[in-house]
Parts: structure tokens; C-alpha cells; sequence
């Protein structure tokens, strides 16, 4: 079943970014380098999002950015952040300290670099729990209900585990479990399920949409797996070379995509059907682009089958078209010849 | 022809009470000029039985067949005149290539190894042979370090197909690569299998890239193949209830089958597999049956086809 079919969640903004860039700082006298520029993303409330791309394009950096987690030599810079109806435009460590797990948190590809190996599951499920005045006992039930809630058999005895004698799934449940104990309002998954065997891939995915829909926290997932899509996201953000290519609704994007790029990707995914002869899998020829080197048009025309002449020199402005936005000169041209 | 074939192959690591039995009696051939491809997900023991098949491990039991020849107990020179005839590509390149030598040096050195031809001619056919996985000229004299995940794996190919071995073993070759890479590399093996026809045992989680590339598939579970069978009938009409999970995990419109099945429960433990039928714990249609008697590979004939279930579909 297809989640934009489930009907629309409503439409109150809980994160709202605009013109997020993230520059890398070098030695020496040379400019910073961008390796994310011009990213825009609004999220509703109960809004499953995803943000695609290959390694390199970007879509890591910008969801660590989002919730202002670079260190030199990255330097994080928006125009506008918002969460939960809390500005956070330029805000000191502090405040974003306050923010995180609170009103926004992460959960990372490989839980056992996010849960600490010295503590039982249930002493730092019980910590994060307490960052809000509680009771001990009242943590506890709390920490209970919240394992009971991620799909964890006998609650009351993983309480007392150390993360090495958990499996990948449950240790990705266990972070899970930490990211939602202060009920934030967004979730940031970064590549959640990439460790993961497909079959505990597709419990996990599962189980992030059930509690997305029970407590209306948005979810955006960083992916490089486009597979993933039909079944978890509302939305999609295709990003490559640090830039947003294609934002819209999964259906859209996948059935009809637009940009270049998209398309490209799309045609490159392995899968024949059983009947169908062997064949070739259409390709994206070149290299993707070096991040290091300053780049003035679109990102992807060195590798672009239908690149016009002025695609590497002038950055494509990112246009709402068809209901959904893309930043190309030629399907902006198409665009305006058909109008 | 069977180029391999393994029988009664089991493998375990460590000592009692906490061994691992890797793979618990698989029997498998790959014919010339076949792509037979070994599916399951970590810890099925489907890497420990590559590397069986390569003679880099020795099996607890069983034999390993090499062109009709038994292979299981050779040593030196013997082994070493194998290697010729069977190589290897692993899922990482940046570590299965030495980083001090050079692209041409890493696919000369097997020809030095077997001792084929003059420094003049080995340098020469090393590089005939990397234009022909597509790397440049001007890549030749780089080092592992300077080139990109895609280009290592090609070289990777060259190094493995140097000495024209008509059996390719390939670990997880495209696991590492993304999307717009992993096409072309793959569209690289599938050329290069039909043009020197090649048997090819290729093992994978990724169900997709299988749809692609396999003529035969097998599935592994904990240590055992649980269903086999050719491209379409394992893809188009599986039988094991494991084999549906997978499929039903994998995405994409090129399935045939499109029910949706979400198992309950993580995969066993190899160190204490459960009794009888190694899935039973997260299938939706075991019995008392299935926890007592562990079903066998029915083996329908020429086609080496079916599944070890009880209750298939």
C-alpha cells in the first residue's frame, strides 16, 4: 500500500528550513567549499520524509546540519530553522542542547555507536527519561512502556542487557526506543536500516511508520536505498552533488519523475521481472562530481544525457513544477514552451 | 558440465559449547558457462561456502569437486594449479588490493605468480586486460588510494580474470558500490561471463541484483540451502516460506509474487540452531512437525529444483 494513499496528515509545520548550506573549511587561504547549498525543506507534522542520494551527494551532512551537529572544519549556516514552532536561527550551543531529544532527534546507522556499551539498556533508557522530572519508578514504567512500544519481548528483562547481547534489530530498536523517550516532534533517521538483514529491514521500517502514525512525529530518513520509498515516505528530497534535485510526493517522483537525474537513477535500479531475457541495466555514465571543486551550474550536467549548453555554467533555480519542485534549465524550459 | 560441485559440505568455527556451525551440509554444483547465484542474509553461511568452494577453507566434511577432480585434500604446487582454473572477487577492492601496488603491478602479479609469459608480455596483456574492464590507460601506474569505489572493483575483475579461469567466485561485488556504479559493474560481469563463459557462483543478499544477473538461484538459511531452483521459478514461484519473506522484503515491480510479509522474531542463532527446521521460530506456518523433523532439499531432477519445507507453497 502506498502511504500517500493513507489519507493527509495535517498540515502544521514542525521543522521549517530554508537556505541551509554547509561549507567545508580548508587549510590555507582558499574559500570554503560548499558541500550542501540551497537546501529547503519543510516537514508537517506526521510526515514520513526521505531524503535520497548516493554517498557523496550530500544528505548526511545536511540532516546533521538540520539539527546543527558539524564541528570544524564544517561550518553549518541557514537562513531560517525552525522547530517545533521554536526559532532557532543562530542559535547558541545552549539553546540547541535544550533542543535535541527534546524537539528533534537522531537515530544512526549503526546503533552500537549510539548506545554506550558500559550501561544496561534499561540505565540509559532511564537516564534520557530523566532529562524531564520524573521519578525513578515513573522512568521505569516509562522505559517499559517505551520497549513494549518498540516491539521488545520480556521488556523487564533486556532492561537489565548490555547492548553486545542484543541483535542489530533490537539494538536499532533499543535507539529507537532513546530517540522517541522524550517525545520529540521530528526524528531524524539517518540510514536506520543499512546495517540491517532486508527481512529485520522491513520489521524496523515497519515499525518507525506504526509509531510515526500513533504519536504524529515526523520522521525524515536519510537513504541512499531508493526501494525503501513505496512503502515508508510521504515525501521525497533527491539530492546530488550537495544540491536538491527533485522534491515531491513518493508517487510523483517515482511513477513520473522529472529531473534528469532522477530519472537516470530510477532506470539504473537492478530488477528484471522472471520472465524478461537477460539484458543490459542502463547506466549513468562518468563519475560523480568532486565536492572540492568549486562548481557553477548544475551538479549533475558533466554526467547529464540531456545537459543544454548553459547546464554547467548556470545554476538551475529550483522551480515548483507540477507540484513538486526541480531544479533543471530544461524541464524549466519544457516548462515554459508548453505554457 | 559441472565445473563445481560441493557435497555434504559442513564448516564450523571456534570450540564447544560455543561453535558456530557456518554451514551445515550443502550440496551445490556450478556448471560451465552458468551464473548460479547463492542468496541469504549475514550469518546464513553463504561467504564461508565461497570460500570453501575456493579451497581458502577446509571443510569439517564433505568434498569440494573441482572439473570432476577431488580438490578437498590438495596441497602446494597442486593447490596452486587450481587457482588458475577458479578466482575470486571480493566486496570490498580498496582491501582485497594490495595499496602498495599499482593497478598494472596487481594484475600482472597473478601472470607472475603462474609464471605465463615475459615481463614485456605480462605488462601487455595486464593492460589489454584493464581496457577491457573500461579503466583507462592513464590509471595504470595509480595506486588503490587514488581511484574511486568503482574503478577499484573493475580492477578487481581484471585481476581475476587474467588468467582466463573458467570459475569465477564473486562475494558481494556490487554490495559496496551505488546505484549508478553498480550497474555498470554489473553490466561488466554480465559481459564478461558471456564472452568467455564463464561459470560464475555469485552471492548476494540483494535479491534485485539476482533478478538480474542469475540463472540458477539457491537460498541460504542458517547454514543450509532451503530452496533452489532456476532464475524464474524461485523469483516467479517460490516455494519456501523464507524465499516469500525475502522476496516480500525486497523492492521493486519486477517480483511476481507481491504479498506482503513482514517475519516476526531476529534469525536464529548459528552457535544453537533450533530443532528440526532452522526457520520454524519465525515462519507463519510451522507445526510440531517442523520443530522434529528438519526437512530435506527435495530434488526434483535435472534441474536440481525445490525446497526444504514441509509445508511448501
Amino acid at each position: 500500500m502506498m502511504p500517500g494513499a493513507m489519507g493527509n496528515p495535517p498540515l502544521s509545520p514542525v521543522l521549517i528550513v530554508e537556505g541551509l548550506r554547509t561549507l567545508l573549511r580548508r587549510s590555507g587561504d582558499s574559500a570554503p567549499v560548499p558541500l550542501v547549498e540551497h537546501f529547503d525543506l519543510t516537514v508537517n507534522a506526521g510526515e514520513r520524509w526521505a531524503i535520497v542520494g548516493e554517498s557523496g551527494s550530500g544528505k548526511s551532512v545536511a540532516a546533521r546540519s538540520i539539527m546543527s551537529l558539524v564541528d570544524p572544519p564544517l561550518i553549518g549556516r541557514a537562513d531560517r530553522i525552525e522547530i517545533a514552532g521554536l526559532d532557532l536561527t543562530g542559535a547558541s550551543r545552549a539553546i540547541w542542547r535544550s533542543v535535541r531529544g527534546e524537539r528533534i532527534a537522531m537515530i544512526l546507522q549503526d546503533p552500537l555507536t549510539a548506545l554506550s556499551p558500559v550501561f544496561t539498556v534499561g540505565n540509559q533508557l532511564i537516564e534520557t527519561i530523566r532529562r524531564r522530572p520524573v521519578s525513578a519508578h515513573a522512568a521505569r514504567e516509562n522505559g517499559l512502556e517505551l520497549l513494549r512500544q518498540v516491539g521488545i519481548p520480556d521488556p523487564a528483562l533486556r532492561m537489565n542487557a548490555y547492548p553486545h547481547e542484543l541483535s542489530g534489530g533490537m539494538r536499532q530498536r533499543i535507539a529507537i526506543a532513546l530517540a522517541l523517550a522524550c517525545e520529540p516532534r521530528v526524528l531524524i533517521a539517518d540510514e536506520p536500516t543499512t546495517a540491517l538483514d532486508v527481512t529485520v529491514q522491513a520489521q524496523i521500517l515497519k515499525l518507525l511508520v506504526t509509531l510515526s502514525e500513533r504519536s504524529g512525529t515526523a520522521v525524515v530518513m536519510i537513504t541512499h536505498d531508493i526501494g525503501i520509498l513505496p512503502d515508508f515516505a510521504h515525501k521525497v528530497a533527491v539530492m546530488y552533488g550537495g544540491r536538491m534535485m527533485e522534491t515531491g510526493s513518493v508517487n510523483q517522483v517515482l511513477e513520473a519523475p522529472l529531473h534528469p537525474y532522477t530519472k537516470a537513477l530510477l532506470r539504473a535500479r537492478p530488477g528484471r521481472s522472471p520472465s524478461q531475457g537477460r539484458r543490459r541495466l542502463p547506466i549513468i555514465g562518468g563519475v560523480p562530481p568532486d565536492l572540492l571543486r568549486a562548481q557553477r551550474g548544475c551538479p549533475f550536467a558533466p554526467r547529464c544525457e540531456v545537459a543544454l549548453a548553459h547546464c554547467s555554467e548556470i545554476r538551475p533555480e529550483t522551480r515548483v513544477i507540477e507540484g513538486r519542485r526541480v531544479a533543471c534549465h530544461l524541464v524549466a524550459l519544457a516548462k515554459e514552451n508548453a505554457v | 558440465m559441472k565445473l563445481l560441485e560441493l557435497h555434504g559440505v559442513r564448516v564450523g568455527f571456534g570450540v564447544p559449547p560455543h561453535r558456530v556451525q557456518a554451514v551445515r551440509g550443502v550440496d551445490l554444483a556450478v556448471d560451465a558457462g552458468e551464473v548460479l547465484a547463492l542468496v541469504g542474509e549475514s550469518g546464513s553461511g553463504k561467504s564461508t561456502l565461497a570460500r570453501v568452494a575456493m579451497r581458502l577453507l577446509p571443510p569439517d566434511d564433505g568434498t569440494v569437486t573441482y572439473g570432476g577432480t577431488d580438490i578437498t585434500q590438495i596441497k602446494g604446487g597442486a593447490l596452486r594449479a587450481m587457482r588458475r582454473h577458479a578466482q575470486m572477487v571480493f566486496q570490498d577492492p580498496l582491501s582485497s588490493l594490495d595499496a602498495r601496488m599499482t593497478v598494472l603491478q596487481a594484475v600482472e602479479e597473478p601472470l607472475i605468480i603462474h609464471q605465463i609469459g615475459t615481463r614485456t608480455e605480462r605488462r601487455r596483456m595486464a593492460a589489454e586486460m584493464l581496457r577491457k574492464v573500461g579503466i583507462l590507460a592513464e590509471h595504470d601506474d595509480k595506486y588503490p588510494a587514488g581511484l574511486s569505489g568503482g574503478q577499484l572493483q573493475r580492477v578487481a575483475i581484471a585481476r581475476a580474470l587474467i588468467l582466463s579461469p573458467p570459475l569465477l567466485v564473486c562475494d558481494e561485488p556490487v554490495s559496496a558500490l551505488d546505484l549508478s556504479v553498480q550497474a555498470q559493474v554489473l553490466n561488466l560481469l554480465m559481459d564478461m561471463q558471456e564472452e568467455r563463459g564463464l561459470g560464475v557462483l555469485f552471492i548476494t543478499h540483494d535479491l534485485a541484483v539476482v533478478s538480474e544477473i542469475a540463472d540458477r538461484i539457491a537460498v541460504m538459511y542458517l547454514g543450509r540451502i532451503v530452496e533452489a531452483g532456476s532464475r524464474s521459478q524461485v523469483l516467479g514461484s517460490p516455494r519456501h516460506p523464507y524465499t516469500v519473506a525475502l522476496l516480500s522484503s525486497a523492492s521493486g515491480s519486477w517480483k511476481a509474487c507481491t504479498t506482503k510479509v513482514v517475519l516476526e522474531g531476529d534469525p536464529p542463532s548459528p552457535i544453537n540452531p533450533p530443532s528440526g527446521c532452522g526457520f520454524r521460530e519465525r515462519c507463519w506456518k510451522a507445526t510440531e512437525l517442523c520443530s522434529q523433523v528438519e526437512p530435506v532439499l527435495t530434488d526434483s531432477g535435472i534441474d536440481r529444483s525445490g525446497a526444504a519445507c514441509h509445508y511448501p507453497l
